[in-house]
Formats: structure tokens, C-alpha cells, sequence
């Protein structure tokens, strides 16, 4: 118990020290969703009845909270992976360096999202803050674990950040529903259920289980498949490619 | 004679240097696909009005978006083709000391960007050719290009001052937050502010939209424009010069 609490320690310290995440939280996220807000008012309400300013800001911010949870997963396991091989080696069991980069991952993405809905809520008010926060929360720590999938098979941090980021777009653009676009493969995004739940909890303050249920099926997957990718990563001399 | 020679080598050189990385050629290609064929997809075949100065054009949205987002990934590709042309310059003090001149070293540098300006703005209409045309192309393609040089030097400018990491995220995230957010035709001015008049991408996507939808261009604009131009030339010409002259083994 002692050791994982050590290990998540050292993750979340390892964060805040990197000066590019504290400038992505700082003028990462207000830009984020200050973009999204102007962006979704602005446009023509007679070609976009059901896309509205609250709406803007809330895809913002879920955008900003996955975006920023899955860099961390991503950079985490990259600059880490020889650090973890040498911690093996001292004595640390694979297991509980495994839980305590994912419990670091959760901490940080707990702290993103309590952050995240402040800067939203100067644009706009949240009808129910405790739903809005567990959505985003379980939001970003699946694409924590997105990021630790991808850092584990591209272990290059210029090119494993551009396939987030060109992803995560994508599931904003297509997965969230903001524009209406006919086919059944974007309700298999990961972000679409997230979405559709922090909609209604941003605008109603109400949770639909059964979204609830895909996103918890979502994240136990993506568990699944990094701590495959991970421990297959920190255990060979490379990563897969 | 033996400048052209000079010059030849050079580039051919830094050529090989900056796409050996696979990731530019990945991008090269990847991100025009990506971004022009989402932009047609997502966004509806209905007609909008859209005010420019003080008419309404008519334009059908998945045109007016295809059209603008080729603006933005030219820029795109520019400004991160730009910031490698001077992060990848560790060689210079021996190519120097072989005999290349200064202006030899920073013409060549100047002449592979210029190229790839070209390239991406034609692969780039090439892709849109297929889903839709602007009204007037000359015009079009002028827009663009003034786009694509304004961030390639801006590019240069981010290699100076930035790391990779950082650099790399600003060349992508600047031209796409000016031209998509702050100069869309469907943002409202009003909402954006006065200020967005000194972004680099302000009076490019002026040409564009005119040249999209038929209008007639403003001298004034292009005057601007060109002035951007020269003045964001001289600034980077400057920063690469500096580069080169003060860059030892």
C-alpha cells in the first residue's frame, strides 16, 4: 500500500513539473472553451437550430479535459518507460507500478475536471455540477488510458501527441453530435456517450444510465488493452514499432 | 555559375534533412486529406448568407467550409514546415566551414520553403478540386499562398524562440484558431473584436472568401496583405541571418 502510494506521488509531481502542462492549464483550458462557446454562438441558428452557446462551452470543455488527460497518459508512459524497467529492477512489483500510474492518472484527471468546470462556469452555470464533474472525471481518464495506448505504441512524444490530438478532434468534430453527420459509426466514438451526458447534465442536470453504462464498458476496455500495451512496452528494450 | 551549383546541393540537402523525418511526410499528405474531407462532410449542403462588407453572398455551407479549410491547412503545414527548416540547422557551421556562404546557406533554406508552399497549396486545391471549385481560382490561389507564406514565416519565427514540443503545438494550434475561429465568414465580427485585424490569416482569408464566392478583390486588402508579407519576410530573414552568422561548432 505504502509502495503505490509512493508511486502515485511521484506521478502527480511529475505532472506539475513539466512547465508545458502548467501553460496547457492555463491557457489551454480557458482558450478551449472559450473557442468552443464563441465559436457555437456565432453560428447561423437557421443552420444549426440545436446547436447552442451552452452547448459550445460544455463540448469545450469535455474536448480540453480529455485532450489534457490523455497528453498526460501519453507523456507519462513515454518519458517513464525506462524509469519504470529501473524501478522494476529495485524491487518495485510490475502491478504496483501499473496501479500507480493509473491511480495518478485518475487524481490528475479528477483535478482538470474540478478546474475545467470553473472556467466553464464563467460562460456558463452547470445545472448540476456533482453529474457534470463524474462525467468528465470518467471522460478523461478513459482517454488517459487512451494516451497510455498510444504512448505504449508510438513511444515518440511529438508523434504519439499529433495521433491524440488529431483523434481527439475527430471525436469531438464527428462523436460529440455537434454536427449532424448520418452514419451509425460515430455512435461508436469513444466520446459519443460522454457527450451526450455531459449535455444533459451541463443543460437539465439529469444522467442517462444507459450512456452512463457504455462509457463504464469504454474505460474498462481501454484498461484493459493499455495495461497490456503497458506492461508489454516496460518490458521489452522497445516499444512495438 | 558556381552559386547555382551551390545552391543546388543546398537545397538537396536540406531536403533529404527535413524528410527523412517520416512524420512531415505523413503530414504533408495526411493533413489535407484529413482536414478538407472532414470539413466537406461535417458541415451541411444548405445555402447561407454570408456578409462581406456590405453585401450578402449566397454559398451553399459545405462549399463556403471546404473552401476556407484549405486556407487553414495550408497554413498548417507551412508554419510547421517552416519551424524545421530552422530547428533543423545543427549542420550549418560545417557546411560554412566547407565553403558555403552565408547567403548560400540561407537562400537555400528560403528556396526549399517557397517549394514546399507550392507543393501543399497544390496538393491541397487538388484535393478540393474534387469536391468543389472556387468561383475565381487565380484569386484563390494567391489567398492562399499569401496564407501559407504569412505562417511559414511565422513558422520560422517559432523555431527561434521555441522548443519542438511547444514550437509544434503552436504552428498547429495558431493558424487553426485564426483562420477557422477568428476569421470564419460564420463567426460574427462583433463577437470576435477589432483585434483579430493583426493575425496573420486576417487579410489572406479576405482574398479567399472574395475569390470563393466571385466578388471582386479590394486593393486595399492586398496592399495589406503584401505589407504583412514583406514585413514578416524582413523579420524572419533577420532571425535566420542571425541564426546562421552566430551558430559555431
Amino acid at each position: 500500500m505504502i509502495e503505490i502510494r509512493d508511486l502515485i506521488k511521484v506521478n502527480v509531481a511529475a505532472f506539475f513539473r513539466r512547465p508545458v502542462n502548467l501553460a496547457l492549464i492555463v491557457l489551454g483550458i480557458p482558450s478551449v472553451i472559450y473557442g468552443f462557446y464563441i465559436f457555437m454562438r456565432a453560428l447561423p441558428d437557421f443552420i444549426f437550430p440545436e446547436i447552442s452557446a451552452e452547448m459550445g462551452a460544455a463540448t469545450g470543455t469535455l474536448f480540453a479535459v480529455v485532450f489534457l488527460v490523455g497528453l498526460v497518459g501519453l507523456f507519462q508512459i513515454i518519458s517513464s518507460l525506462e524509469a519504470d524497467r529501473r524501478l522494476s529492477i529495485s524491487g518495485f512489483s510490475m502491478q504496483n507500478i501499473l496501479i500507480g500510474r493509473f491511480l495518478g492518472i485518475f487524481i490528475i484527471s479528477t483535478l482538470i475536471s474540478v478546474l475545467s468546470l470553473g472556467v466553464m462556469s464563467y460562460w456558463v452555470l452547470a445545472e448540476s455540477y456533482s453529474r457534470a464533474f463524474l462525467v468528465l472525471m470518467l471522460s478523461g481518464f478513459m482517454y488517459g488510458m487512451i494516451g497510455v495506448l498510444i504512448g505504449s505504441l508510438v513511444p515518440k512524444e511529438l508523434e504519439a501527441s499529433l495521433i491524440l490530438i488529431f483523434m481527439a478532434d475527430l471525436d469531438v468534430f464527428l462523436g460529440t453530435g455537434v454536427f449532424e453527420f448520418e452514419s451509425a459509426v460515430v455512435e461508436y466514438f469513444p466520446l459519443h456517450s460522454p457527450s451526450i451526458l455531459l449535455r444533459s447534465a451541463v443543460l437539465n442536470g439529469y444522467l442517462d444510465n444507459s450512456h452512463l453504462l457504455v462509457l463504464g464498458v469504454y474505460i474498462l476496455v481501454f484498461l484493459y488493452f493499455s495495461s497490456l500495451a503497458f506492461k508489454k512496452a516496460s518490458s521489452d528494450e522497445e516499444g512495438w514499432f | 555559375m558556381k552559386n547555382l551549383d551551390s545552391f543546388k546541393t543546398l537545397t538537396e540537402h536540406y531536403f533529404k534533412q527535413i524528410f527523412r523525418s517520416r512524420l512531415l511526410v505523413v503530414l504533408m499528405f495526411f493533413l489535407p486529406l484529413y482536414f478538407i474531407i472532414t470539413m466537406n462532410v461535417v458541415h451541411p449542403e444548405r445555402p447561407i448568407m454570408i456578409p462581406i462588407g456590405d453585401v450578402l453572398a449566397m454559398e451553399i455551407l459545405s462549399d463556403l467550409a471546404t473552401m476556407t479549410v484549405v486556407t487553414v491547412v495550408v497554413s498548417l503545414l507551412c508554419g510547421v514546415f517552416g519551424f524545421f527548416v530552422i530547428k533543423e540547422s545543427d549542420i550549418d557551421p560545417r557546411l560554412k566551414i566547407v565553403g558555403f556562404s552565408d547567403f548560400e546557406i540561407l537562400g537555400s533554406k528560403l528556396l526549399l520553403l517557397s517549394g514546399v508552399v507550392l507543393f501543399t497549396t497544390a496538393f491541397s486545391f487538388l484535393v478540393m478540386f474534387y469536391l468543389t471549385v472556387p468561383e475565381n481560382i487565380t484569386w484563390f490561389l494567391i489567398g492562399v499562398l499569401l496564407a501559407g507564406a504569412n505562417y511559414s514565416f511565422i513558422g520560422i519565427l517559432a523555431g527561434f524562440f521555441l522548443k519542438r514540443l511547444p514550437g509544434m503545438y503552436l504552428m498547429l494550434f495558431m493558424p487553426t484558431l485564426d483562420l477557422m475561429l477568428f476569421q470564419s465568414p460564420m463567426v460574427d465580427r462583433d463577437l470576435v473584436g477589432e483585434w483579430v485585424k493583426y493575425l496573420p490569416g486576417y487579410n489572406p482569408m479576405r482574398v479567399v472568401l472574395r475569390a470563393s464566392l466571385g466578388l471582386d478583390q479590394e486593393m486595399r486588402t492586398i496592399i495589406y496583405s503584401l505589407f504583412y508579407l514583406a514585413l514578416l519576410f524582413a523579420i524572419s530573414l533577420f532571425i535566420l541571418y542571425i541564426k546562421i552568422k552566430t551558430k559555431r561548432d
